[in-house]
């Protein structure tokens, strides 16, 4: 191979030869013919010459018809760009790594986006699975999940979809007899649901509709359990395992990556749902999932869903009414799993672009710049001769070591990057079983680092097409003339760029200041929280069940160090679950309210801080066959009684045609912001467990001193009353706080490290810049201390220059930011976009960072020796 | 002299050709019999002549040979070989065709259209 380019150069250059003695006898004929005609023969030569024209230029073009010669010519420049970079180690070292930055990060970025937004769903033509949402406005849901009877209605007269099925998220499975007792998120699944996003077990079979129909104890294993706890064996299928103390058959396996409705599920169990519950139209805990025919739009099923709906409300008025008028939104399935995160990755992807376009804009500063001192050479070789295309290749040329290490180094840093950064996602971010590099990713990748080659490697190229060669012949040797004004511009640009995201950092971190400072209603420090779910296969009577919650929270409370102990079915700030609407006896006429419902043990309120206005709290003596009692909170008392004792009266749940018992309050607690620091959007109300008995139980511990130390002999207690009991999400109530602000918080984090990096960025350039234009007037400098400037003075022009720069850098983003950060609107909590606190801090702290970086060639400039200065040339 | 003609793009390799075709000649040479042939109407820059006849020469029509000039000076020799004979014929034929078809189109008189 390298032979047959040896021979290839030979020919070549034999060739070359050649021409060379071929040009210069033609000269001499040509001189010969004119002779004749009686010209002098040193006239004759010379018009002989003339004729001709370049005689290497000709040589050259000749040279040029070689096929591969514009490669040779393209390595000749690769190999001095490598030499150029060789010399200047620090300089290519800062251009290198920033390029390396900024790829690595937007391609981690884009490897996210797309992975988690982009990507189909890994199920056979995904497109075609939509979600079914009620719609029932009215009654305050805008979305609502199905109930049972929906979906069989739904079922039995629609013709767009092949098929529904339903899935009960959110079951909690204690596994036992397989070594340390261990909670299993479940998820109860009708027989269809599998078939209808078009998945198999790869080990063993789906439900039948029988086995559902009669809740028989079979269950299908995720891939992640069964590698996790069943050693990957395939015997296991057939063999039983004990799921709250039940006995259940493991039917089949799920293949690797299957993941749904999230990766924490692990196993599936048939969705039983008993006859009262379709009769009662209740329990609207289900998603449904249908998929498209191949025919169907969804705007066509859309339609077809809605007369749907609107005939079921009808015929089911008497139970149906209370929510308002109903109707039906299709969401495809892709959309309702990735609906939470995609607000905030965006975001994130127009702060990587920002980011990226800083780095960019500073390597185009600094290469422009370097471009700028080999000015006069350009020039000289220019006036010899050389075609401004050749000239602009170079240039072009020599960059391209530069861009090929920052693509290389950018796309391997991303991937390590993207493992990094996976570690640290939110535990509830949605599908990142999908996160990897993909090949779309990898394209993108590529023409992320072409685009940036261009960019970056444009102006310098640019202004080799724009000189004025006599000027630049003429500028002394150190002065830099060219793309003065293009570098300014690109600096103001860059320190634009910076103030939109620091400004939009700074209304985040100013929204969690304000979440962070909301009083929740509850107490936030020296509580330990953990989560259980009781086995009703052990305690099968809620009395009895009740009781052995009750035990647990006596043992517990033995613990020297507590101070309280109580269990509540859900902590705040679990979602929004457990809701629904009661009705008071004495004010029938202010409708049913929307609550939350919990049931708690007496000693719950003391353990999480929730003070007690009036009356009682619960207590022991409230037992399944004592008069049914409860709380409400302040705020529904005000609502309904204003300012009169509410402790007496009565209410009941009341929801359609279900109606819980009369319930008589017992006393009135204080209102706490169940659904997150952020919103406030229903009162509560509280059963005894005694008398309303719920399998789910989150324990709340309160401590003297760090909570954590406490967890062994919590955790021991129960033991002691259970062996068999599974704990769960165990975490301090700090720690449980700050994790429903976990998205929150690493966006701020994230996006404040993007503006600091895009800050100091800017700073690299402005110093540059300044730098550059303080040395080019060092002559003026000389002349003016010389006559009697201070160096104040001097410092005070660099600076002033400096100044302008920032100013318009500045006024820019603000202006970018009025459109931009509009965007970030629904994130923000407390504050609007025009926040007087931020507007006011970022610009100041911008401000400062660059007066910092113009300080040093200000001062620099003051202390100009005018005889030295005068003197360099 | 009479009025000098304009050369269009593409048409000196044929003309090259063409003038090879009379026989083998050196570079100069080639220049002097196309001034000649065409009664000194047409001029040809000496600059484009040379990457012209090595292109030719790369593209296989021309063939080269050292020989000696007129007056004893060393000089390299072109003529055509036989793909380079067929391409002048094929050249000269599309040339014929399209000055046949533009002239009919500048020949139209108002009538006709």
């Amino acid at each position: 191979m390298f032979d047959l380019f040896k021979r290839w150069r030979q020919r070549r250059r034999a060739e070359d030869d050649d021409a060379a003695e071929e040009l210069a006898s033609h000269l001499a004929i040509e001189a010969a013919g004119q002779k004749e005609r009686g010209i002098t023969a040193k006239e004759a030569s010379s018009a002989a010459r003339r004729d001709l024209g370049n005689l290497t230029g000709l040589r050259e073009q000749i040279y040029e018809q070689w096929r591969w010669t514009p490669l040779e010519t393209f390595a000749a420049d690769f190999r001095f760009g490598l030499r150029l970079l060789r010399k200047t180690p620090v300089w290519s070292t800062i251009v290198v790594t920033t390029l390396i930055f900024g790829i690595a990060l937007t391609t981690a970025a884009f490897s996210l986006f797309y992975s988690l937004l982009l990507q189909p769903l890994p199920y056979p033509e995904g497109d075609r699975l939509v979600t079914i949402w009620t719609a029932a406005p009215k009654s305050g849901y805008p979305r609502m999940n199905a109930t049972p009877a929906n979906w069989r209605d739904w079922q039995e007269q629609n013709r767009s979809f092949t098929g529904i099925g339903i899935v009960k998220p959110s079951m909690n499975y204690n596994l036992t007899g397989v070594g340390e007792p261990e909670r299993v998120r479940g998820a109860k699944i009708s027989a269809n649901l599998l078939p209808v996003l078009g998945v198999r077990p790869f080990l063993g079979r789906i439900f039948t509709a029988g086995e559902v129909d009669r809740d028989a104890p079979v269950a299908i294993v995720g891939h992640g359990l069964w590698r996790r706890r069943f050693g990957s064996d395939p015997k296991i299928v057939g063999s039983k395992i004990g799921l709250n103390n039940r006995p259940t058959e493991v039917i089949g396996i799920m293949p690797d990556g299957f993941a749904f409705p999230t990766r924490e599920f692990e196993l599936w169990t048939p969705a039983y749902i008993e006859p009262e519950t379709f009769r009662a139209r209740m329990d609207a805990d289900y998603q449904a999932i249908a998929r498209l025919k191949p025919e169907w739009t969804l705007a066509r099923a859309q339609s077809e869903m809605s007369a749907i709906m609107r005939r079921i409300a009808s015929d089911n008025a008497d139970q149906l009414a209370w929510l308002g008028p109903q109707d039906i939104a299709l969401e495809p399935l892709l959309t309702t799993t990735v609906t939470e995160a995609r607000r905030p990755l965006t975001i994130l992807m127009a702060a990587v672009f920002g980011l990226l376009a800083v780095a960019c804009l500073n390597t185009g500063v600094l290469l422009s710049l370097r471009a700028g001192s080999r000015e006069r050479e350009i020039a000289l070789r220019s006036a010899l001769g050389a075609q401004p295309s050749r000239l602009a290749y170079q240039l072009f040329g020599e960059i391209v070591p530069l861009a090929l290490a920052a693509a290389v180094g950018g796309t391997l840093a991303s991937v390590v990057l993207l493992r990094v950064a996976t570690a640290y996602l939110p535990v509830n971010f949605p599908r990142t079983e999908a996160i990897g590099v993909h090949w779309p990713v990898l394209f993108f990748a590529l023409g992320l680092s072409i685009t940036v080659l261009l960019a970056v490697g444009l102006l310098p190229a640019l202004n080799a097409f724009r000189r004025n060669e006599n000027e630049a012949l003429m500028q002394s040797s150190r002065s830099v003339a060219g793309g003065a004004g293009t570098r300014r511009a690109l600096v103001v640009a860059q320190l634009a760029m910076s103030t939109v995201l620091l400004l939009g950092d700074g209304l985040l971190l100013h929204s969690l200041a304000n979440l962070l400072r909301v009083h929740p209603g509850f107490a936030t420090e020296h509580a330990l929280t953990m989560h259980m779910i009781v086995s009703r296969v052990k305690y099968s009577g809620d009395a009895e069940a009740a009781a052995y919650l009750e035990r647990v929270v006596r043992r517990v409370d033995e613990i020297p160090g507590v101070l309280a102990a109580g269990i509540a079915n859900r902590l705040p700030f679990a979602g929004t679950a457990q809701t629904g609407p009661i009705e008071f006896e004495d004010r029938l006429e202010l409708g049913p309210i929307d609550t939350d419902w919990r049931s708690a043990t007496p000693g719950y309120f003391r353990s999480i801080g929730i003070p007690l206005r009036r009356g009682r709290l619960l207590s022991a003596s409230d037992r399944g066959n004592t008069l049914r009692c409860g709380l409400i909170d302040d705020q529904l008392a005000a609502r309904v009684f204003g300012r009169a004792d509410a402790t007496g009266h009565r209410f009941r749940m009341a929801a359609g045609k279900f109606h819980g018992p009369w319930t008589t309050v017992v006393g009135v607690v204080g209102h706490i912001r169940n659904d997150g620091p952020g919103s406030d959007a229903r009162p509560q109300m509280y059963l005894p467990e005694t008398q309303r008995m719920q399998d789910r139980a989150a324990l709340v511990v309160r401590t003297v001193g760090d909570p954590a130390k406490f967890l062994g002999a919590v955790k021991e207690a129960i033991r002691k009353e259970n062996s068999d009991q599974a704990v769960y999400d165990v975490r301090s109530m700090r720690q449980w706080l700050d994790y429903n602000l976990e998205t929150r918080t690493l966006m701020a984090t994230l996006l404040a490290g993007f503006g600091v990096a895009a800050l100091a960025l800017a700073c690299l350039g402005l110093y540059a810049v300044v730098a550059d234009r303080a040395r080019q007037r060092t002559r003026e400098f000389g002349i003016r201390i010389a006559l009697g400037a201070t160096g104040a003075r001097v410092a005070s022009t660099v600076l002033g220059e400096a100044g302008v720069l920032v100013l318009a850098g500045l006024v820019t983003g603000l202006l970018l930011s009025t459109v931009l950060l509009r965007l970030i609107t629904s994130l923000l909590f407390g504050i609007t976009p025009n926040d007087q606190v931020t507007l006011l801090s970022v610009p100041v702290f911008l401000a400062a960072a660059a007066f910092v970086a113009a300080l040093v060639p200000a001062l620099r400039a003051a202390k100009t020796d005018p005889a030295e200065s005068l003197r360099a040339e | 002299m009479p009025k000098p003609v304009d050369l269009l793009q593409g048409t000196l390799e044929m003309l090259i050709l063409k003038a090879v075709s009379l026989g083998p000649q050196h570079g100069y040479g080639v220049l002097l019999r196309i001034n000649q042939i065409s009664g000194e109407r047409l001029d040809i820059q000496q600059g484009s002549l040379y990457p012209a006849l090595y292109r030719l020469e790369h593209q296989g029509w021309i063939q080269s040979e050292w020989g000696e000039s007129e007056n004893n000076r060393r000089a390299k020799f072109y003529s055509l070989t036989p793909a380079g004979r067929k391409r002048l014929g094929q050249e000269t034929a599309a040339w014929n065709r399209m000055t046949e078809v533009i002239a009919s189109v500048l020949a139209a008189t108002p009538e006709e259209v």
